[in-house]
């Protein structure tokens, strides 16, 4: 270390491993294994600090080099298995790159990733998390719990974790040699997951011969499972639910998202609800997608949401009627990403009213399916009460329906837009594959919406594809020149334009 | 001729003309960046790039030289597969370039690509690298990138058994 610059510009880091008084003390061994729990960027600029560092650390950074440039490459799902079996540290690097990646396809999507090549592979996770989708089991035996308890379970000690993407996709009304088989996997490897999906799925045995969901066996199987994070449950419309009460649930200390997806207003109350009140203090996100909203329950009143759901940082809302609408306009969560699909009999100004009700946090917001197009024709909108909005201080990017890039046709909410997100940096549209825009149309709705957003940096089509999602993006350093030929008039125009109310 | 001094992780500094560093993207945002916050419309941007040390940025300039007259391929470009366009775009010159080099310095090189958004060469970086892992054995990698097993007991075992589940179902 002897020939590394003491200059006080360098980082703390640097600072303490130049010491003479820390790095003589130390074995080189003690100090690799020191460094190999920094994160790879750290560990690099460790290795790069110095010559002696460097050839200490040079398998190390290796592997660290490995976890940064792997998402990068065109490999296939069995390439990167193979690279598991190179050595511990690359083991360990992989591992944490699947589980990184996994979690974070667990988190609310806002905008898609660019990277082509994280993209690809993203989509070789997936397919490796589908080795942890035991729903199918019943119908391929190859892919039970049984058989994965015997090919690989009994094969390991409760320290491997056998589950690469943490992450487990189950059924809840399992019963008999399935059942046990998954109670013994869990009881083993349990602590190692950090996401579950559970769904409820009737065949047609069970119509002609109906049996009551065991809630109460789930209950139990969840205490398996006390690293938990993120907690799906998914209902196929059954009604035919044991009933579950709260306090029935086990203490999930890490449990942050909770999804809930296809629950009917009949079963919402017994299962959906209990979730929440046991867990929705400590909750960050909600995913709120069943075809009855858990928000039109009359118990949930404005005052019980906000005693139950206080941390509240992130919703997902899909399908909600009129009468669930007021109430999020009411509470008093701080959101700072929310998704509204899908809304019936809505009016104008629901949406704004929600939307202004999360002005100073509100960091992302989406807009999707149904909205651009109000059953109520907004006349005479400027005497519509909270349109439009309060300035969204926060909002850096807003992902909308491709219906919305409509220019004319949604007035009702560009004539707005200038007032409400003069900081956002991008808006994502969302094209249907079917939709084929000519290019000249995206040009000419970027053109316009630039110089109504003078902060807008970038504006970027995605078009879902059978074979997988497209890219088109308009960055504002494009169209420099016409907005700035245009932007004298339409700034004078904007001058006149009817100021914001409020 | 427009300048702008463009510095490594480690402190060195490099002057390259505008118009070779815009096609970087990363660098192309930052020297506008300057621009609009610059009174000085002669003021020459200096940009400081903290995560890519000297030896590494060398190579990404000389490369942007090799390659300063060939079309800029956008970053995001949509394509099918993500291969890039490394096959169609790779030269002699290409191959010269990247023959000497230990893995990692390309791997260094493939993260300074990505991250000054220089398309053409993350293209033939990754596709080299890529060349050292598909469809190849646990041995060879280990050859190619210079690690060695340090697995214990049966620990290389368990964990084939945890792939043979994933690629088997």
């Amino acid at each position: 270390m002897s020939n590394h610059p003491n200059d006080p510009s360098r980082s703390g880091t640097l600072s303490i491993l130049t010491s003479p008084n820390t790095h003589s003390y130390l074995p080189p061994e003690i100090w690799g294994q020191i460094f190999r729990s920094l994160s790879p960027r750290d560990l690099i600029s460790v290795a790069d600090s110095c010559p002696e560092w460097s050839e200490l650390l040079a398998s190390e950074k290796k592997h660290a080099l490995l976890e940064l440039v792997l998402p990068l490459l065109n490999v296939s799902k069995s390439d990167i298995l193979t690279c598991r079996t190179v050595s511990r540290g690359a083991k360990k690097m992989v591992d944490s790159l699947l589980q990184v990646f996994a979690e974070e396809q667990e988190t609310f999507q806002f905008a898609h990733e660019e990277s082509i090549r994280q993209r690809n592979f993203i989509s070789k996770i997936h397919e490796i998390n589908e080795s942890y989708d035991f729903r199918i089991g019943r119908i391929q035996r190859g892919r039970s719990t049984f058989q994965f308890l015997s090919r690989v379970g009994e094969h390991l000690s409760r320290n491997n974790n056998p589950f690469l993407t943490r992450s487990i996709m189950i059924l809840l009304d399992v019963d008999g040699d399935e059942y046990t088989a998954m109670e013994k996997t869990l009881t083993l490897f349990g602590h190692h997951v950090w996401s579950l999906t559970a769904t409820i799925i009737s065949d047609d045995d069970y119509i002609e011969n109906p049996v009551l969901i065991p809630t109460k066996k789930f209950a139990r199987l969840l205490s398996l499972v006390p690293n938990l994070k993120s907690l799906n449950l998914s209902s196929d419309n059954s009604e035919l639910i044991e009933a579950l009460l709260p306090e029935e649930l086990p203490e999930l200390k890490h449990l942050v998202r909770l999804g809930f997806m296809n629950w009917l207003s009949g079963s919402i109350e017994s299962v959906p609800l209990a979730f929440l009140r046991r867990y929705g203090q400590q909750l960050i996100e909600l995913g709120d997608t069943c075809n009855d909203s858990l928000l039109q329950l009359d118990q949930l009143n404005v005052q019980v949401l906000n005693e139950l759901l206080p941390n509240l940082k992130k919703l997902r809302l899909r399908r909600t009627f009129d009468s669930a609408l007021p109430k999020l306009a009411k509470v008093n969560w701080r959101l700072e990403e929310l998704t509204l699909k899908c809304f019936y009999e809505w009016k104008i100004e629901d949406i704004f009213n929600i939307i202004g009700n999360f002005s100073y946090t509100l960091i992302q917001l989406q807009l999707n399916d149904d909205i651009p197009f109000p059953r109520h024709v907004p006349v005479g909108i400027l005497d519509i009460p909270g349109y439009p909005c309060k300035e969204l201080a926060k909002l850096q990017v807003l992902r909308l329906d491709t219906e919305f890039a409509d220019i004319e046709r949604c007035s009702w909410f560009w004539n707005s837009v200038g007032t409400m997100c003069d900081h956002m940096r991008e808006i994502h549209f969302d094209k249907d594959y079917h939709i084929t825009e000519p290019r000249d149309i995206e040009v000419n709705a970027a053109k316009q919406i630039f110089v109504k957003l003078p902060n807008l940096e970038r504006i970027l089509y995605w078009q879902n594809n059978p074979d997988g999602r497209s890219l088109s993006v308009h960055e504002r350093t494009d169209y420099v020149t016409d907005v700035t030929r245009l932007s004298f008039w339409e700034l004078l125009l904007q001058k006149f334009r009817a100021p914001a109310r409020t | 001729m427009a300048l702008v001094r463009v510095i490594s992780s480690d402190g060195a500094a490099f002057l390259v003309s505008q118009r070779l560093a815009k096609r970087s993207g990363k660098l192309k945002t930052e020297i506008e960046t300057f621009r609009k916050s610059s009174d000085n419309s002669e003021a020459q941007p200096e940009i400081r790039i903290v995560t890519i040390r000297a030896e590494i940025l060398r190579l990404v300039l000389q490369w942007l030289q090799q390659h300063q007259n060939d079309p800029v391929l956008p970053a995001n470009q949509n394509e099918q597969d993500g291969r890039g366009d490394a096959e169609m775009g790779q030269s002699q010159w290409d191959r010269d370039f990247l023959a000497p080099m230990d893995l990692g310095i390309v791997m260094e090189l493939i993260l300074a690509a990505n991250h000054l958004e220089v398309k053409g060469l993350l293209d033939i970086t990754c596709k080299l690298v890529e060349s050292k892992i598909t469809g190849r054995t646990v041995d060879e990698i280990r050859t190619a990138f210079k690690l060695k097993s340090d697995f214990k007991g049966n620990e290389e075992e368990q964990t084939r058994l945890e792939n043979r589940w994933c690629v088997e179902n």
